[in-house]
């Protein structure tokens, strides 16, 4: 995996700055890894603050919006995974376990 | 070929770059793929988007375009990805938050037990240890008063069990930590131990109250007497009134199963006439002479309905 210290995200970024870096680290909106060199970004931290930066400079969005945005994506991304693995996990049973599934499913979501 | 800028942003041609600016905003906020995971037309119409502010956006860029020195398909958004393609696998699974399920555990505790781990900084699972289901068949006496029972489990541990007084077939008493063994940090299941009341030879019950048949002779239903009733606690004495007969229900008021804010039910007893195992010839002569003057017919409202 690659990853990237605060100097290199800054270059790779345009509308991320070290005051701007550093202030969305102490609002906890990205978490890197700690490093004896300072922190360690992610492609993942990375993607994480260009969107925050969408979300600031292009949609125009003020900074509390920001932080609520960013709380529902992570509980939406929560629940997908939940919901992914939930899957996974019944795609992993016997067939009359699945079939059983599906129905009670039907059944329940049909109300 | 990409479609015409201008009419993927909704503007005029002549518009000014404010309004560009403005219209693209408008259309981010509806369709960013951040804000719609999953939904791929977002994204499809999003990337469109991109590239036609990238090429409307900027003035110089605008300009050539309109001169038709670069083509539509001048720009696409750059192969960074959008930060939901990290979220969706284990990338993002620090921003991951347990805080969004708690109430789903009223649901089931599949819930509880599955997501509950959920934390940041995760790896090491914690996973509450399974329930363990027994069964107790208890005598009847014991279900209506409470007791306390000591069951041996398949491990050969000792589980006290208190018995609530009251409790009635198919419940399921729940015994905290008393399961199977956590994984991690997490507690363990619980003991679930379902009870099976006995059979009584003489009391039923029916909710909170105690039914029994109670055999009469035929001089206490013609007489009327005090006669001793057997209840769930101890022996009482009961007035079987003059004149009663087989089927009549008689209350005693109490004598049932408390509930729980301590009102208690009634016992019913209910007469059943028995005649002498040995019909003398004192009696047989009785009632030949009784029978002559005092005809009654207990089935004349039979015969009316049938």
């Amino acid at each position: 995996m690659t990853y990237y210290d605060e100097t290199e995200i800054v270059q790779r970024s345009d509308g991320i700055t070290r005051r701007r870096l550093r202030l969305w680290l102490r609002r906890g909106w990205v978490v890197p890894q700690e490093s004896p060199a300072g922190p360690r970004f992610d492609g993942a931290d990375l993607a994480r603050l260009r969107l925050i930066c969408e979300l600031k400079d292009e949609i125009n969005l003020s900074d509390d919006a920001v932080a609520v945005v960013l709380s529902l994506i992570d509980q939406l991304h929560s629940v997908r995974h939940e919901l992914r693995t939930l899957g996974q996990a019944i795609e992993a049973q016997p067939d009359d376990v699945r079939r059983a599934v599906q129905v009670a499913y039907r059944r329940l979501s049909a109300g | 070929m990409p479609d015409d800028p201008y009419s993927v942003l909704g503007v005029a041609r002549d518009a000014s770059d404010a309004d560009i600016r403005k219209a693209y905003r408008e259309l981010a906020k509806k369709l960013h793929p951040d804000l719609h995971p999953g939904d791929t037309a977002a994204e499809e119409r999003f990337k469109a988007v991109s590239a036609a502010y990238h090429l409307l956006g900027d003035p110089e860029r605008r300009a050539r375009f309109d001169r038709g020195e670069i083509d539509a398909s001048g720009a696409e958004r750059s192969e960074q990805g959008f930060y939901r393609s990290y979220a969706d696998t284990d990338g993002g699974g620090r921003y991951y938050t347990a805080s969004g399920f708690e109430d789903l555990s009223d649901v089931s505790d599949i819930f509880a037990e599955m997501f509950g781990r959920r934390g940041r900084g995760g790896g090491r699972v914690d996973l509450r240890g399974q329930d363990v289901r027994y069964r107790l068949d208890v005598d009847f006496l014991d279900a209506v008063n409470g007791a306390r029972r000591r069951i041996t489990l398949p491990d050969g541990k000792d589980l006290d069990l208190t018995i609530p007084s009251g409790v009635d077939t198919g419940q399921v008493l729940r015994l905290r930590g008393k399961g199977a063994p956590g994984i991690g940090n997490a507690p363990a299941g619980d003991a679930l131990v379902e009870i099976g009341v006995r059979p009584h030879s003489l009391f039923r019950r029916d909710g909170k109250d105690i039914i029994l048949d109670l055999p009469i002779t035929i001089d206490e239903a013609i007489l009327g007497a005090k006669v001793e009733v057997p209840t769930i606690a101890g022996r009482v004495k009961m007035t079987v009134p003059k004149g009663a007969s087989t089927g009549d229900v008689l209350r005693l008021r109490g004598r049932g199963l408390k509930d729980r804010n301590g009102r208690a039910g009634d016992q019913k007893v209910i007469l059943r006439i028995e005649a002498p195992q040995q019909i003398d010839q004192e009696l047989e002569d009785f009632m030949r002479s009784w029978r002559e003057r005092h005809r009654y017919d207990p089935r004349a409202g039979m015969r009316a309905q049938s």
